[in-house]
């Protein structure tokens, strides 16, 4: 909310300067987000002289101008009356807002270019004289800045009111809050008094027909009132407030809604049918031409006020063009209500509008105040447009205020802040804020103003008393409270162990939004898929973000392009994070934390150490493999074949645990990394950690180390090409003959000595026995019973 | 005939054959020339028997010790000729850099958020999780924030259907813990939270650590504590801390905490807006309504709970000017932290 700094102090006798002030209502709770002078969208316009003045060519009552600032010259097409050459007056450039809202753009005038305007007082903001250009004296120095040579000051104050504080969503409330604050005296607000009596209800009615929507409706008819301008102090004051004058019965509505925070309306009372009001559900059906040039379809959510035969306001947020005051106005119906705040937040959500009204009406305006608003805006229309009140008003309040009565305990008080102030302390602090407090047995009894929707427990009175005693004065203290702390839980170490271990292995960590585009189904070829079930977002930013990610693929592959389209195609990268699946039957959908990574680009830096090399398939499964050592897990087999639609069958494998799939490791298809802009080879991977979590191995048994030497035998075998080595390998493993401890494959041949379609693989075994040295003739023998075995199992030869 | 004059001769010749031998070679070679068994000094040696008995005890001693001297000479210059191979090897350049043996790095938020919460943990709190896509109960209704409230407006929310949503925050955590447990309670919850915000200072994603605590007997005071010893824990000793009120539907009393400012000290500057202040966080005694939602009697209970932003806190450390950064994941940005 803009605050203009002297309005304030029409009503409260501050002492404190406009920055001083902003510091005392922030650290008293109203954070202030600057003070601005209101003329600051004036501040490029500048002193300029008249140097040239030529017809227009195409309008006789427009000139084409040159200009100077001393610097340069603009051309600027003009119509005042008064332009000649030699005059100084003010140029607004580009981009400049005036006072009357225009926004300022380079423009063609019938044919010939304006780079700017020239202005007249009123554009300024100076004064109401709307023809002919302000002039300068010869004095003043072209180029400067307008507002300093006219000394265009309004301090404002830009305060974000919370939405707890609707009491302070106007000048008066934020008069009597900065009186609070500080040491200084709020001026009382009387309304003005008006006839009363009973003429009024000779001309019209007020029915209520949703008392739980509207508490309270009260109106006057002004007769034989003139539309026209506002003076200019009022529509000045509008302006520094960031409303656009509109004409003296509006300007008024809005200037006490600023001043008392009371929306009120204005009806063509001659334009009601029926000339009368029902605050009613709008129906099925009905629709509303309102204010801002909208027809909006209404429903029975909707509060509305109608006249006899239809809507002519949504009630609380906009009222309708059909009865809106024109220039041919006479009579007025001037409305001044309470509406119920979460109907209003309703309605306003439900049509997506929102107004000045509808933003108080939703934060609570004063049930009290709804009388002061109307008197005081009746009384400044017939001052402003004339005519005639008519005597009495209506005053419909099916549900009056009824004040809250709070026990406060001084023992809370001081449980909550630990400092024991004295009852009258706490008395006088809650008088500052108009809190009526009555002493009780052991309680105080306080009674909140009516305005203070937000004071209704003890707690929002101690939030009272302690920001009016001021937060840095209470005490620091450490708790003191039994030890609740726990050990992490397994899961969260896992997380933590895995993050580490994979930054070792080089690899770095990312971060990807959860939400991602729908397209990834088509690009991974997922249609077919359960992950192409996913979770959308009803109100997405962009079709970029629009539904819950299910794997963490598409967010690493749209990384893998941030990085390689800007100069990093070398890339070892993972995340860990949650996908989303939904699940039949229940609202909230399955949230599972993957592992994710990708490998693409050369295996090592540059290095004048290493010739360079691409990455391959066995990189990835190295890292893989050393992960889940580091790790401990135990029993994940990669099972050729990943079954996934995006990687290459014969580059790929399934991460399984038995039968369980829990994860995929492999090269993209070629076509997928077309429709990224990309080239291979690109590695992923990605991992349940949930179900790797299971094959973590938490329980390790020392093993006592080797008392006697081992003895090693190779064997170099000769293999069809076909026969994979890790089928050889898993059997050699698999073995049990005494003392053999461990085999390794240490080379796969192809080549020289080897006949082509086959392959040379050499198996080192390890023997041992615990108890003795073995001797080489055990050794012999045991190993010539293994390359028996072997040779029986497997379609081989020695080499 | 040997005199002492030719035996002072052959002594210097030898020394300065020595001296000179660039190798080892060389000097087996001067050895062998003078000291080898057909040697120079070992012929003088083997021929003083024959000289007159009034030289032999002059020459012999005189040959002997010279004998010595060059054994000496050579085993020096051995030692030598050791050194200096030693100090240079062929083919090797030390100002080579090394062999590449690169090491990833961590997410700097993950880095942030790992401190944050150790700081926390030392206090004796424990970690707590919940869903990222979540009621609106637990989102917003059990944090007193009913439908149709204009605090709703202080988080634009992502919703999937009227009743499921992204969490705007990770306070439902609080809720699903309370409703799971029963006090006194001491919990931080780290996790993403989501709202529908994109620019320089909002992504619509972001990081937040919740905390909480609830025990008979905690105040103003506790929360204050606490959190003052968090903000010089994570922005240094010399860090000041200032307590604003404010308001969340779920605590009351509500307070955002300052901290003086980590660029300018207080002085004033572009980053804190010349205010010398930075807000760096909102916190509050938990609202009775909050711990009548998930059964706790607020007669017998009291609390505080607190809310910061990790990426905002990793911004202020890293002087990180555009939140954006942190979801391009480019590794220029990434390697720097
Ligand atoms: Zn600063």
């Amino acid at each position: 909310m803009l605050v203009p700094y002297n309005w304030l102090k029409e009503w409260v006798d501050l002492k404190e300067g406009p920055e001083e002030l902003a510091q005392r209502l922030t650290l008293t709770g109203l954070e202030v987000e600057g003070v601005f002078n209101a003329y600051e969208d004036l501040a490029p316009v500048t002193v300029v002289r008249v140097v040239s003045v030529a017809p227009h060519p195409h309008a006789e009552k427009l000139k084409v101008c040159q200009v100077s600032d001393g610097e340069r010259d603009y051309q600027v097409v003009c119509g005042a009356p008064n332009v000649r050459e030699g005059l100084k007056t003010a140029f607004a450039p580009p981009g400049t807002v005036l006072f009357t809202g225009e926004k300022i753009s380079e423009a063609e005038i019938r044919g010939v270019r304006s780079e700017g305007v020239l202005c007249s007082p009123y554009e300024l903001g100076v004064e109401a004289k709307k023809d002919g250009l302000i002039a300068f004296s010869d004095e003043v120095s072209l180029g400067r800045k307008v507002i300093e040579v006219l000394g265009l000051y309004e301090p404002v104050l830009e305060v974000a009111v919370t939405p707890n504080r609707g009491d302070c969503l106007s000048i008066y409330g934020l008069a009597r809050e900065a009186a609070a604050v500080t040491e200084s005296v709020l001026r009382p607000f009387s309304p003005p008094s008006l006839p009363l009596g009973e003429e009024i209800f000779a001309e019209t009615s007020v029915v209520i027909e949703v008392p739980e929507l509207c508490f309270r409706y009260a109106g006057r008819l002004i007769k034989g009132v003139q539309v026209s301008e506002s003076p200019f102090e009022i529509q000045k004051r509008l302006w520094f407030c960031g409303l656009r004058p509109i004409n003296n019965v509006v300007d008024v509505t809005n200037y006490v809604l600023l001043f008392l925070g009371q929306p009120l309306h204005a009806f063509d009372f001659d334009l009601l049918e029926g000339r009368r009001i029902i605050v009613r559900r709008a129906r099925p059906g009905e629709k509303i031409l309102t204010l801002d040039g909208v027809e909006r379809p209404l429903d029975e959510g909707i509060m509305v006020i109608a006249d006899a035969s239809r809507p002519v306001a949504v009630a609380g947020i906009m009222g309708g063009e059909e009865t809106a005051v024109t220039g041919k106005t006479k009579n007025i119906f001037l409305e001044s209500a309470w509406f119920n705040p979460s109907s209003i937040r309703r309605s306003s959500q439900r049509l997506k509008l929102s107004s000045e009204s509808s933003y108080r009406f939703e934060r609570g305006v004063d049930p009290e105040g709804v009388i002061n608003g109307l008197e005081l805006a009746a009384s400044l229309i017939q001052e402003l447009a004339g005519g005639e009140i008519v005597p009495g008003r209506v005053d419909e309040y099916p549900r009056p205020y009824v004040a809250r009565e709070i026990r406060l305990s001084p023992k809370r008080v001081s449980l909550y802040l630990k400092v024991d102030l004295p009852q009258e302390k706490l008395i006088d602090l809650l008088k500052k804020v108009e809190v009526k407090v009555e002493r009780g047995v052991e309680d105080l009894i306080c009674v909140p103003p009516s305005y203070r929707h937000d004071l209704t427990l003890p707690e929002d009175l101690i939030e009272e008393i302690a920001r009016l005693y001021g937060y840095d004065k209470l005490p620091v203290a450490v708790p003191r409270a039994e030890i609740v702390g726990r050990p992490p839980r397994p899961f969260d170490r896992l997380l933590r162990r895995a993050r580490e271990i994979l930054t070792a292995l080089g690899l770095f960590e990312v971060i990807n939004y959860s939400f991602i585009s729908p397209r990834f189904v088509s690009l991974l070829g997922l249609e077919d898929d359960p992950r192409a079930r996913t979770l959308s977002l009803a109100n997405p930013l962009s079709e970029e973000q629009a539904v819950m990610r299910t794997t963490l693929i598409p967010g690493l592959l749209q990384t893998a392009r941030v990085n390689v389209f800007r100069e990093v195609p070398d890339l070892k990268i993972f995340e860990i994070g949650r996908v989303f699946w939904p699940r039949e039957g229940e609202p909230l959908p399955e949230e599972r934390h993957f592992l994710a990574g990708l490998l693409c680009g050369r295996a090592h830096p540059p290095s004048c150490h290493q010739r360079p090399r691409l990455l391959d398939f066995y990189d990835l499964k190295g890292v893989l493999e050393s992960f889940c050592h580091a790790l401990g897990v135990r029993g994940l087999c990669f099972e050729p074949g990943a079954g996934e639609p995006f990687l290459l069958p014969a580059l790929s494998v399934a991460l399984k645990a038995g039968e369980e799939k829990i994860g995929f490791a492999g090269a993209l298809r070629d076509d997928v990394l077309e429709k990224l802009d990309l080239s291979g080879p690109i590695f992923v991977f990605e991992l349940d950690l949930e179900k790797l979590c299971h094959l973590v191995e938490t329980k390790k048994t020392y093993q006592p180390l080797p008392k006697f030497p081992a003895t090693f035998r190779d064997l170099a075998l000769v293999v069809p090409e076909e026969l994979p080595a890790g089928d050889v390998l898993a059997f050699a493993r698999e073995l049990s003959f005494p003392h053999l401890e461990d085999v390794q494959l240490i080379d796969v041949y192809r080549g020289k000595g080897v006949p082509a379609g086959e392959k040379s693989l050499t198996l080192r075994f390890v023997y041992r026995a615990k108890d003795r040295t073995l001797r080489d003739e055990e050794v012999n023998d045991l190993h010539q019973q293994v390359t028996e075995a072997i040779l029986s199992r497997f379609k081989a030869k020695l080499r | 005939m040997v005199d002492e004059k030719s035996l002072e001769e052959l002594k210097k010749k030898a020394l300065s054959e020595i001296k000179e031998a660039e190798d080892e070679k060389g000097l087996e070679a001067a050895r062998v020339k003078f000291l080898g068994r057909k040697g120079e000094l070992t012929r003088i040696l083997k021929s003083i028997a024959q000289l007159p008995p009034e030289l032999k005890p002059v020459i012999g001693r005189l040959a002997n010790q010279i004998k010595k001297e060059l054994e000496a000479a050579l085993k020096e210059a051995q030692q030598e000729l050791k050194k200096k191979k030693e100090s240079r090897l062929p083919g090797v350049d030390l100002t080579l850099p090394g062999r590449p043996y690169p090491l990833g790095k961590l997410h700097p938020i993950t880095q942030v958020m790992t401190e944050l919460c150790e700081i926390f943990l030392r206090m004796g709190f424990s970690i707590a999780t919940g869903p990222e896509v979540e009621l609106d109960y637990y989102n917003f209704e059990a944090l007193n924030i009913p439908p149709d409230h204009p605090a709703r407006d202080m988080q634009a929310t992502f919703y999937l259907t009227d009743k499921v949503l992204l969490r705007t925050h990770t306070s439902p955590i609080q809720i699903r813990t309370m409703e799971r447990e029963k006090p006194p309670l001491r919990i931080i919850a780290p996790g993403k939270v989501y709202r529908c915000d994109s620019d320089v200072t909002h992504t619509p994603m972001f990081h937040q650590i919740e905390g909480l605590m609830v025990d008979r007997d905690v105040s103003f005071a506790d929360l204050k504590g606490v959190l003052s010893v968090f903000a010089r824990e994570i922005f240094g000793e010399e860090t000041r801390v200032r307590f604003r009120p404010s308001y969340f539907p779920f605590t009351e009393p509500s307070v955002e905490m300052d901290i003086s400012c980590v660029i300018c000290g207080g002085e004033g500057c572009r980053v804190c807006g010349q205010t010398g202040w930075l807000e760096i966080l909102g916190a509050g005694m938990v609202h009775p309504n909050v711990f009548r939602a998930v059964g706790y009697d607020p007669e017998q209970w009291v609390g505080f709970a607190f809310g910061l932003g990790v990426e905002r806190i990793t911004m202020l450390k890293f002087g990180i000017d555009d939140i954006r950064l942190f979801y391009e994941n480019h590794l220029r940005f990434l390697e720097q932290f």
